[in-house]
């Protein structure tokens, strides 16, 4: 170990500016590029998202705004007391309505305490890609799980086929799937609507084969889901989990519009992704950079602590 | 890196989905709701349906309840008992119906769907007299 006298071109910032002696090979600012900082803006306006999400008015606006503050403060980001109170914030809808909140509040809360837990030294980015490493596995292992044990999986995605909830931009092309796909929702409509009798069904419009199709559809989403978890945990650092998850993420977006949903796993990926100096980090930012600013745009169209105030001031636009 | 930064995460995670799980096989909950990540594994509760029927009167057609009518209390109920399938429910959403001497049946109903036959139907998954 040797040590050296200190020249300012040598030194970043905050060393020439404590005019403190360091060791000649001390890292001072590990990825200067900000990609730490450009991860926790991230999950910060993902947090904001889901705090104007579900919270009611003026509450949801309130914590939303600390969240989206913080990112422009020198170190407020990275602060493990702010990401505490985070978590804290999100388990309060979490212990009063578990049976009403959506399932990325519950990422969002992992997401927040990994962040207060990272701590703010050199490991930091290190521990918050290994947690948001095992989230994201957990995630997928359990919504493969979760479809495995259902006795109404496969019937379930058959029925969102052959009613439009699922991939209905890429089905419904053609006059004609487009007005089978209109029929059997209609005809759905109808009948769910109507008086429950034991045995009564209702006959909807599929094609021959129609069956293997939604089977293979139902185990092609579960294989999927089971190989990004296992990819998550085993091969984060590899092209092909950047390549799999994008994939998935942008396939997720096309078949259902769950953009806050989408959001939160984007940003998981986007913590994965800064844990090494990659460019696939800016695959995640484009995908959030889409994702959510039309959240916001849904969020700020429905009964959501934003839509109440929009309401408020008169400027509420409702599909 | 210390064993809480490491471990605590994704422990929580597991246990929020143990209980989870254990309440959908043996409470009825449903997989969307409670942080197991069971969302597209199964109908969405607000396709489920709570049928109330007069016994004393089988020809008459039953009422639907909904999230959206009815007395604050009854509401509150009725959609705590669509993501949450069970007679312990139906006994809490009874408690908050106006008193009525003539017995009456609570039913769920859950949508199903046969991808072979492409037939959808109903079945019945908690009932309770009252």
């Amino acid at each position: 170990m040797r040590w050296t006298t200190p020249t300012p071109h040598r030194l970043a910032a905050p060393a020439r500016s404590a005019g403190v002696r360091l060791l000649e090979k001390t890292t001072v600012a590990d990825r200067a590029c900000g990609a730490e900082r450009l991860a926790a803006a991230a999950a910060l306006a993902v947090q904001a998202l889901i705090f104007v999400e579900n919270f009611p008015f003026p509450w949801g606006l309130l914590l939303a705004a600390p969240a989206l503050l913080l990112p422009w403060t020198a170190s407020g980001w990275r602060s493990s007391i702010a990401w505490g109170l985070f978590a804290l914030a999100d388990v309060v809808p979490l212990l009063t309505r578990p049976l009403f909140v959506p399932n990325h509040l519950f990422l969002m809360t992992y997401v927040a305490l990994a962040l207060c837990l990272a701590g703010a030294g050199e490991g930091r980015v290190r521990s918050m890609a290994a947690n948001a490493r095992w989230i994201l596995a957990g995630v997928m292992a359990l919504a493969a799980l979760q479809k495995l044990l259902s006795v109404d999986y496969s019937g379930f995605v058959g029925f969102m086929i052959a009613t439009g909830g699922f991939a209905e931009p890429v089905l419904g092309r053609g006059a004609a799937a487009a007005g089978a796909l209109a029929d059997n929702a209609a005809q759905a409509a109808h009948f769910l609507a109507s008086v429950p009798v034991d045995g009564a069904t209702q006959a909807l419009r599929v094609p021959a084969g129609f069956a293997a199709y939604a089977r293979g559809a139902a185990v092609g989403i579960v294989v999927v889901e089971g190989a990004l978890a296992a990819l998550a945990l085993f091969r984060p650092d590899r092209a092909l989990f950047h390549v799999v998850y994008a994939g998935f993420l942008f396939v997720l977006g096309l078949v259902r519009s769950e953009l806050l949903f989408l959001g939160a796993l984007a940003m998981l990926g986007l913590l994965i992704a800064c844990a090494r100096p990659s460019r696939w980090r800016w695959l995640y930012v484009a995908i959030l950079l889409v994702a959510l600013p039309a959240a916001t745009v849904r969020l700020a169209r429905s009964a959501s602590s934003l839509g109440e105030a929009l309401d408020r001031a008169g400027l509420a636009r409702r599909p | 890196m210390p064993l809480a930064q490491r471990w605590l995460v994704p422990l929580l995670l597991v246990a929020v989905a143990s209980v989870q799980l254990a309440r959908v096989s043996f409470g009825g909950q449903s997989r969307w709701r409670g942080g197991g990540f069971g969302m597209y594994s199964e109908f969405h509760p607000n396709k489920n349906q709570i049928w109330l029927r007069a016994l004393e009167h089988p020809d008459a057609p039953p009422g639907r309840l909904t999230e959206t009518e009815g007395a604050p209390a009854t509401r509150r109920a009725v959609a705590r008992c669509l993501r949450l399938r069970s007679r312990a429910c139906l006994g809490e959403l009874a408690a908050t119906l106006p008193r009525d001497p003539t017995p009456r049946r609570l039913e769920i109903w859950q949508p199903a769907f046969d991808a072979r036959a492409g037939t959808l139907s109903r079945r019945r998954v908690a009932a309770l007299d009252f």
